[in-house]
């Protein structure tokens, strides 16, 4: 199965504040938070590195089985793509 | 949701984070504003390289939510070179404007940049009295031109409106002005002294009556007939005076046009400039800041003991240009408390009114007590 790429929203603005990831999309005032292994699939989340390398350094950070760490990830991604926070992409992205 | 707003308030009083920061990017603008509390400075404005530098650093900071004003934001060539850079960096981006310069193309341009919001000074929807508040003929129609470009590229828009005794008979106009435009929009009561000390804007602030009509306004006074939550102990007690007086130099702070660190825009306190030394280094550690920093509801010499207060939002900033007592009273905030205490049917007085020692406040308490 190709491996697919996740990216925040570029039209999302945020910072990370003890750990915790706070987003805001453009247009919207609602905040998001997430938690630390949410902040920490966020940050990676650049476009350019695959969602399985990212649930890979889950596991190793978090010490998490690796399968509840891919169906936990894929959930993750799921609502912030749901929320129009993350996109989801087949192939990586151009780093800027 | 709510609550997340007010933990990220806290987070970031505790964290010492500039959570929000103001920029002025320039004094130079093309409204005359009767009431333009600005202050020109013969000194020059921070170049763009400056103003990308310091952005890295409030970044840096924790800034997450970032105002770009002025003056006119739109007269600086390199307005966009500084929103991209910042958009970069991730802020979320608000800029203050009075729309006259907006393009289609700008407005598509800050629609792609997601910058979340422009807000556009409208004195009143009547041409004569907007054009003489800016001295600009035919700015009104502009400014509406330049919100509806922005309307229609995406672009979030609200019409700020500080009310004036010029204006104050006409802000439902305002109000479907903005209907009609299909923005949102909002107003002011508070007129301020000029940062360099100069009262005479304050001519222009609306009476006590006035403020009456707007707050009964439900659609512009919320708590207007409810009652006001309880900031204070039956016996008039405040609850609340370990707390901070509000986010200035706490979560907030603004940078002029001239590179000046202040806790706060309405704040005119100067903590440092960032051409002479990091603005982190400023914001905590100039001794200012730090001042600024420790003040607590309790240190409040008239406020700590005020009856009145859940009806006040006391602005310390206001209270240090009205009176030059960053820990006393604001007779502006005094005055919209009373009136606010009286439309929600409460008996409470300002502190400031019921003191006697200066002649001005027992003149105010008499006339108060009436
Ligand atoms: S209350 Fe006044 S000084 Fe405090 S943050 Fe608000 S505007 Fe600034
Ligand atoms: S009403 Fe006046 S005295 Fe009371 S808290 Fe507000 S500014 Fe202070």
């Amino acid at each position: 199965m190709s491996d697919r790429y996740v990216v925040r929203n570029p039209e999302t603005a945020w910072r990370v504040y003890d750990g915790q990831a706070v987003i805001l999309l453009a247009g919207d005032s609602t905040l998001n938070t997430l938690n630390a292994v949410g902040t920490y699939i966020w940050r990676e989340a650049d476009g350019t590195t695959p969602v399985s390398a990212i649930v890979a350094r889950v596991c190793e950070e978090f010490e998490v089985e690796p399968a509840q760490a891919e169906r936990d990830s894929a959930d993750f991604i799921d609502k912030l793509c749901q929320r129009g926070l993350l996109m989801v992409t087949e192939s990586p992205q151009e780093r800027r | 949701m709510p609550d997340l707003t007010e933990w990220l308030f806290h987070k970031s009083v505790a964290l010492h984070i500039p959570l929000s920061v103001h920029i002025d990017l320039t004094m130079r603008c093309n409204e005359r504003c009767v009431h333009c509390y600005r202050v020109i400075e013969d000194r020059p404005e921070l170049t763009t390289d400056e103003l990308k530098g310091l952005l890295d650093d409030v970044a840096r900071a924790g800034t997450l939510y970032l105002t770009f004003s002025g003056g006119e934001v739109f007269l600086r060539k390199d307005l966009f070179e500084l929103v991209e850079h910042a958009r970069r960096l991730h802020f979320d981006m608000r800029l203050k404007s009075n729309a006259l310069l907006i393009t289609p193309e700008k407005a598509a341009r800050l629609r792609a940049l997601a910058v979340r919001r422009v807000d556009i000074s409208i004195y009143s929807a009547d041409p004569a009295v907007h054009d003489w508040v800016t001295k600009i003929p035919g700015s009104l129609e502009r400014s509406i031109q330049g919100a509806a470009l922005l309307r229609d590229a995406g672009v979030t828009v609200k019409l700020n409106c500080p009310l004036m005794k010029q204006n104050v008979g006409q802000y439902q106009d305002i109000r479907a002005l903005a209907e009609r435009l299909g923005v949102r929009c909002g107003f002011d009561p508070m007129i301020t002294a000029r940062n360099d000390g100069d009262t005479a804007p304050l001519a222009l602030r609306i009476t006590r009556n006035e403020l009456r009509t707007v707050l009964q306004d439900p659609a512009l006074n919320a708590a207007c007939g409810t009652p006001a939550p309880a900031a204070s102990e039956p016996d008039g007690t405040r609850t609340d005076l370990d707390e901070v007086p509000c986010g200035a130099g706490h979560n907030a702070c603004y940078i002029s046009a001239y590179g000046d660190v202040m806790p706060c825009v309405a704040m005119p306190i100067a903590c440092g400039n960032v051409r002479d030394e990091p603005f982190a280094e400023i914001w905590h550690r100039s001794p200012e800041m730090q001042r600024v920093r420790a003040i607590r509801i309790r240190d409040l010499h008239t406020c700590s003991s005020c009856a009145a207060s859940q009806f006040c939002s006391r602005c310390p900033g206001q209270a240090l240009v009205e009176t030059g007592d960053l820990y006393g009273p604001s007779p502006a905030n005094c005055e919209h408390a009373l009136v606010g205490a009286q439309v929600a049917g409460s008996p409470a007085i300002p502190a400031s009114m019921l003191r006697r020692p200066s002649t001005a406040h027992r003149s105010a308490a008499a006339d108060a007590l009436e």
